[in-house]
């Protein structure tokens, strides 16, 4: 009775104090990735909103009593869960990807990726939720996409090469989470990255917004990492042919919902001991009494036998959010590594290295500050980053091996492998690099943002080995005096929507200024220490619209002029077989790119998406190397190259569970000016190295509910076709020399992923060259043959 | 049942192998066609070889030199990676190999026009690149992979034979070296030397053995300035030995603004050593002002004791207006003298001239135009007649000359890229 009386007299308190709770909930992928815009319907409440940019939803004055909240999202299964509201709660929602088309909904949700795709500058963002679970690099995930061409120069680890709408090279700019890559001292690489250690791959086509780009030419790519916000651990091991494994561990605890501490790693081995076929091989020839005779070269199959690579990376981040003077700070430290052995030069030669090998480490910390004012209305984010790289070089052998890895009788008295002299080269490089973002709302059709990015590199070091400057009669390593270079690069952007949001605009303005130093190669004989200094100023600037004909259906396009500054190399050598040019100016390059997009649902178990760009492009002031007699090279400003091409993407989803899509790229790069009237003839040639035409076909199949409740079994299959194209200028394919001319390559990758969701593991399978196919690198370096890899993911979430 | 089965099987297993056989046979007589059919070669007519704008290399045969004012268009030429030429011999070319690895090729032109390979030597060190034919049964090269060795090779052949050991030879600052070019002069090889990766020395060094023997003789030097290092650059083929049978070692000079001049020095017919009286130095007698840049290129003797060669000849007024700002050339900066160097490397300020060797004197040829003093192409000889490239803004063509008159005509034009060389594969070296 006691009990009941005064529960009666606590009711009329409790009702008083609080009729109204506030639900607040946050949606994320299975793989920890928060969701934006998808729809969360409170049935019988009449309320329903989506998530923000974190995966975050919120409804207030929500009286007690039991609801039931469903959710739905593009690409993901709709789900509906029961809730009693008693009190604010704070929810958790993990929603499964699925290719079903959403049935019901009358918000659709969308993906970062799939926003981002939908900007005005033009943005591929690659999600790669659908391949975490499969054993691949970030460069296999770009393969698959449009206008992106990714080589390397050997297996997992060596040199890629990136060709994207035509440019390549140092035109192309490489970031990890928004910093030049190079920041990392190449400790970090975009083939070292496994995939799920990525939550997106942002390809950046013609115009790079002012807060990503850098000084790319015509665009760039943007590695986003994980950024768990659950309490969560994640792990993968997979293991492959060719001796290869990669290990993930990401993990994240939130002691509550200001404070977390997060830890994302990786690690990759593999022998790249693959097998190719027909290579030229060198063998020593000796006559009956063991005397040298000859050199002679044959054609075998060889398999590579040094070309062993390590890498790993590891980094620890502090988060503090939802502070009064912070929405957000992040403070990390990683540290980098990598090894490799070397296996060949630019060429297959008849000659493999056999000992050159090269290895750093890299140490960088992170801060990230974010926050907002005035309603919102204002934000600012600053992020910077100290890096200190310490590399190594080794090429200083008298050792000389042929294909089948053994070393040959005779030495070499070079002394070296690869570098026309021996070389030890130890290096320490500093970097640091700074953006800061201001972006102010200035009413809701209206937006205005700043960014700064500056960046200093000073690279100091010794070689016992390197060459030798005579100063005032003194024999100087010339690494020893650091070389320096700073850039800044300054934007301003307004964006302005038009026609109740149809039309958006966007102006942008950038200003580029460099400055570096470093000691002139040339000088004989000087008494006083020969320093070069270098600076230059340069404006870029653009413009980007969109237009939404209708809800699934737009247009849009940008033009820019845009901005490359030379690198430190192509400016000051390298101190080996590259000389110096002082006089190097800036590439330049117009852009115009212009597409439409089509994106609906065909029924209830049919979705359509379809992609068309286009772009042109002039290339001014191109850097190539140029060749300065037998001997060396140098960096020098000359031809102007006309590019043009068109990309089509489309996916259709069929019954359900049916993905098939297609990739199709067109491109032309043709040298239009040169810098000598002898060169001439050069003039509507194609630019050397670069295919024209390739496209690649897919199907994704997923069984859903296979063998348990909710296990699911996923069957890809992806086609690649590249066309034939030359890696010397010629002016007619069908004439051109064989030997120098890349066939067409037929690539078919297969595989395989059985989830089991509850228990938070997946196994997949996966085949790359599954015919066996002759596949080529970059300057016809082979890729292996059939090759195959198993991995394992297990994620432990605290729901 | 079982017995005709079996023999059935056994019958068609047969058959299928006598298929294999026939075929096999067939195709293997096709291939020996094939390859009777390559050996048949060009042995007249010229190789044009030029470097596109992106640095590889087109190159064109052509059966017969266009008349007067005509035109030879390379652009359709073949490709390959490079194509560096340093000797011609018994209708062949000797390159390194032009796919870019290490070693040389011997290239000679089918009977369809093509150029292809016809042999091989290759070399552990892939920047080895000089080699040179001293007749039809012998050639040298240099690995650069193996320190102050010579190999001789069977330019029929393509094997090597010997090795001329020169490590006795001394090398300033005994640091690592190599050898830049080969002259022949009867039995014996003189070998100029430089630093492994082009390092110049403050002398020009030449190491001199016995082909037959392989063993080593001597050396001798051109002196310079004591402090200036001398630039060197290897002729073409053998053009440096002249009737009496005096050998011509020419180098550039300093072309770093030191004002060292090239000279032209000799080895007399019966010495080993450089004449230290002989000190030709045509820049400075054609022009005594020439102080940035008195350097000569291209040498080739022709004869009667006489050679030709390019000739920097004067100052641009641009650069004269920067020498003058300075309030003079000791007032120079760093960059200016930079400056000033690119102007003179770039600017149409050099003239083909007649050397005469013996009375050291320096003669213009009239008719062809100015060039830049690292002017491209190389010359050759037809029918008894000179021809010099002369690569300006305005054109690409070669000129010929008629040595007596000391004037050249224009002969034809070159188009289609960029000229490197051409050689008559009628002629040695």
């Amino acid at each position: 009775m006691k009990r009941l009386l005064l529960s009666l007299l606590l009711i009329p308190i409790t009702l008083f104090g609080q009729d109204t709770f506030t639900i607040k909930g946050k949606i994320s992928s299975q793989y920890a990735n928060p969701l934006a815009l998808i729809s969360v319907k409170l049935e019988a409440s009449g309320k329903s909103t989506q998530t923000n940019d974190n995966g975050v939803f919120e409804f207030k004055n929500v009286k007690a009593g039991t609801y039931v909240v469903s959710i739905s999202g593009v690409g993901f299964k709709s789900t509906k869960s029961t809730i009693n509201v008693d009190d604010n709660l704070d929810l958790t929602f993990i929603l499964q990807e699925s290719s079903q088309a959403i049935q019901d909904v009358n918000i659709i949700g969308k993906s970062k990726a799939m926003q981002l795709s939908e900007q005005a500058i033009n943005i591929n963002a690659l999600d790669v939720s659908k391949v975490v679970d499969l054993s691949l690099g970030a460069e296999e995930v770009l393969r698959a996409s449009t206008g992106v061409v990714v080589r390397q120069s050997g297996g997992l680890g060596s040199e890629p090469n990136i060709n994207l709408n035509g440019l390549t090279g140092e035109a192309v700019r490489i970031y990890y989470d928004g910093i030049p890559m190079e920041v990392y001292g190449n400790a970090l690489q975009l083939n070292t990255v496994p995939v799920d250690a990525l939550q997106r791959i942002d390809v950046y086509k013609g115009v790079m917004p002012i807060d990503v780009g850098t000084d790319a030419l015509g665009g760039g790519i943007n590695l986003i990492p994980v950024e768990p916000t659950e309490s969560q651990l994640r792990a993968s091991y997979s293991v492959g042919s060719f001796n290869t494994h990669r290990l993930t561990l990401n993990g994240n605890k939130n002691w509550n919902n200001k404070t977390s501490l997060s830890i994302s790693s990786f690690y990759n081995y593999s022998d790249n001991d693959y097998t190719m076929r027909n290579i030229r091989n060198n063998v020593e020839r000796f006559d009956e009494n063991g005397d040298f005779l000859n050199i002679e070269r044959e054609y075998i199959d060889a398999r590579r036998f040094h070309d062993q690579h390590a890498s790993s990376f590891v980094e620890a981040a502090l988060s503090l959010k939802n502070r009064g003077w912070a929405d957000r700070l992040v403070l990390s430290f990683s540290h980098s590594y990598r090894f490799d052995e070397i296996q060949q030069g630019k060429f297959i030669d008849g000659i493999a290295v056999g000992e050159a090998e090269s290895k750093v480490n890299g140490l960088t910390q992170r801060v990230d500050y974010r926050k907002k004012f005035m309603d919102d209305k204002l934000s600012l984010r600053y992020f910077g980053i100290l890096s200190n790289a310490f590399s190594k070089v080794n090429d200083s052998t008298k050792f000389v091996y042929n294909w089948t890895g053994a070393p040959f009788k005779r030495y070499n008295d070079t002394g070296s492998e690869i570098f026309s002299s021996p070389t030890a080269r130890g290096a320490h490089d500093l970097g640091t690099s700074h953006r800061l973002i201001v972006n102010y709302q200035m009413s809701p059709n209206t937006a205005v943002k700043f960014s700064d990015f500056f960046s200093y590199t000073r690279i100091k070091g010794e070689d016992p080995f390197g060459i030798r400057l005579s100063i005032d009669g003194q024999q100087l390593d010339p690494n020893t005096i650091p070389s320096k270079i700073s850039r800044n690069i300054v934007g301003v952007e307004l964006e302005q929507l038009f026609f109740e949001k149809k039309l958006t605009a966007i102006g942008f303005y950038k200003n580029y200024k460099y400055a570096g130093e470093s000691i002139d190669l040339r000088t004989s004989s000087a008494t006083i220490l020969p320093i070069r200094k270098i600076n230059d100023t340069q404006n870029g600037y653009g413009a980007a619209l969109k237009y939404s004909i209708l809800p699934s259906l737009f247009v849009r396009g940008s033009v820019e002029k845009a901005v490359r500054i030379p690198t430190e190399p192509e400016i000051f050598g390298d101190f080996l077989v590259i000389l110096p040019n002082y006089e190097l100016k800036p590439e330049t390059s117009d852009n115009i790119n212009a597409g439409i997009s089509f994106s609906d649902h065909l029924g209830e178990e049919a979705y359509l998406s379809i992609k068309i760009d286009g772009f042109l492009r002039n290339q001014k002031n191109l850097i190539r190397i140029e060749r300065v007699g037998i001997e060396n090279a140098r960096y020098i400003n000359q031809a102007e190259v006309d590019g043009k091409g068109v990309e089509f993407s489309s996916r259709l989803t069929i019954l359900k569970s049916l993905d098939i899509s297609a990739n199709l790229t067109y491109q032309s790069n043709k040298i239009a000016k040169v810098g000598k009237a002898a060169d001439n003839a050069s003039i509507g040639r194609q630019v050397p190295n670069i295919p024209n035409f390739y496209y690649n076909l897919g199907v994704d199949y997923k069984i859903e509910d296979i063998f348990r409740s909710q296990n699911s079994l996923r069957l890809f299959w992806t086609y690649f076709y590249t066309d034939r194209f030359s890696i010397n200028e010629v002016g007619n394919l069908d004439t051109a020399s064989p030997e120098y001319i890349v066939p067409v390559q037929h690539l078919h990758n297969a595989g395989a992923t059985y989830s089991l969701v509850n228990r938070g593991l997946s196994f997949s399978f996966n085949v790359q060259n599954a015919l066996n196919a002759e596949i080529f690198d970059n300057f016809r370096i082979p890729r292996p043959g059939f090759n195959c890899a198993f991995k394992i993911n297990y994620t432990l979430s605290k729901k | 049942m079982n017995a005709i089965n079996k023999k059935s099987k056994w019958t068609k297993l047969n058959l299928v192998a006598v298929a294999l056989v026939v075929t096999c046979t067939v195709a293997c007589d096709k291939d020996n066609d094939t390859d009777n059919g390559t050996t048949e070669i060009k042995t007249s007519g010229f190789v044009i070889n030029g470097l596109t704008s992106s640095e590889t290399a087109t190159v064109k045969y052509v059966a017969e030199l266009p008349a007067d004012g005509g035109t030879i268009n390379i652009a359709d030429g073949q490709d390959f990676v490079r194509f560096w030429a340093t000797s011609v011999y018994d209708h062949a070319l000797y390159i390194q190999s032009p796919d870019g690895t290490a070693g040389f090729s011997k290239m000679v032109v089918n009977a369809d026009g093509r150029i292809v390979e016809e042999g091989i030597i290759p070399t552990i060190n892939n920047t080895s690149a000089q080699l040179m034919i001293k007749d039809s049964e012998t050639g040298v090269f240099q690995d650069r992979a193996v320190q102050g060795k010579i190999s001789v090779f069977n330019p029929k052949t393509m094997q090597v034979t010997r090795t001329i050991d020169l490590t006795e030879g001394p090398v300033p600052g005994n640091i690592v070296h190599r050898y830049q070019s080969f002259y022949f002069r009867g039995n014996d090889i003189f070998a100029v030397i430089r630093g492994l990766t082009g390092e110049d020395f403050n002398t020009i060094v030449v190491h001199q053995g016995d082909i037959n023997t392989g063993k080593y003789i001597g050396w001798t030097e051109r002196i310079g300035d004591g402090s200036s290092p001398i630039d060197y650059y290897e002729p073409f083929g053998q053009q440096s030995i002249d009737d009496q049978g005096n050998l011509y070692i020419v180098d550039a000079g300093n072309i770093g603004g030191t004002g060292l001049p090239a000279r032209v020095s000799k080895i007399a017919a019966g010495s080993n050593s450089i004449d230290a009286d002989y000190k030709f130095e045509p820049a400075k007698i054609l022009n005594a002002q020439n102080v940035f840049l008195p350097c000569i290129y291209k040498f080739a003797t022709i004869g009667n004791g006489k050679a030709v060669c390019v000739v920097n000849s004067e100052t641009p007024q641009e650069a004269i207006a920067i020498v003058q700002a300075a309030g003079g050339i000791q007032n120079l900066t760093r960059e200016q003298i930079n400056e000033i160097f690119y102007i003179l490397a770039t600017a149409a300020s050099a003239q083909w001239c007649i050397l005469d060797l013996n009375a050291q004197t320096v003669t213009p040829i009239g008719g062809i135009p100015k060039v830049g003093i690292f002017v491209n192409g190389t010359t050759f000889t037809h029918n008894g007649n000179i021809y010099l490239p002369a690569v300006t803004t305005q054109e690409t063509a070669y000129y010929r000359l008629n040595v007596s008159s000391g004037t050249a005509v224009k002969a034809f034009n070159i188009t289609g890229a960029t000229l490197n060389g051409m050689y008559n594969i009628a002629n040695n070296n």
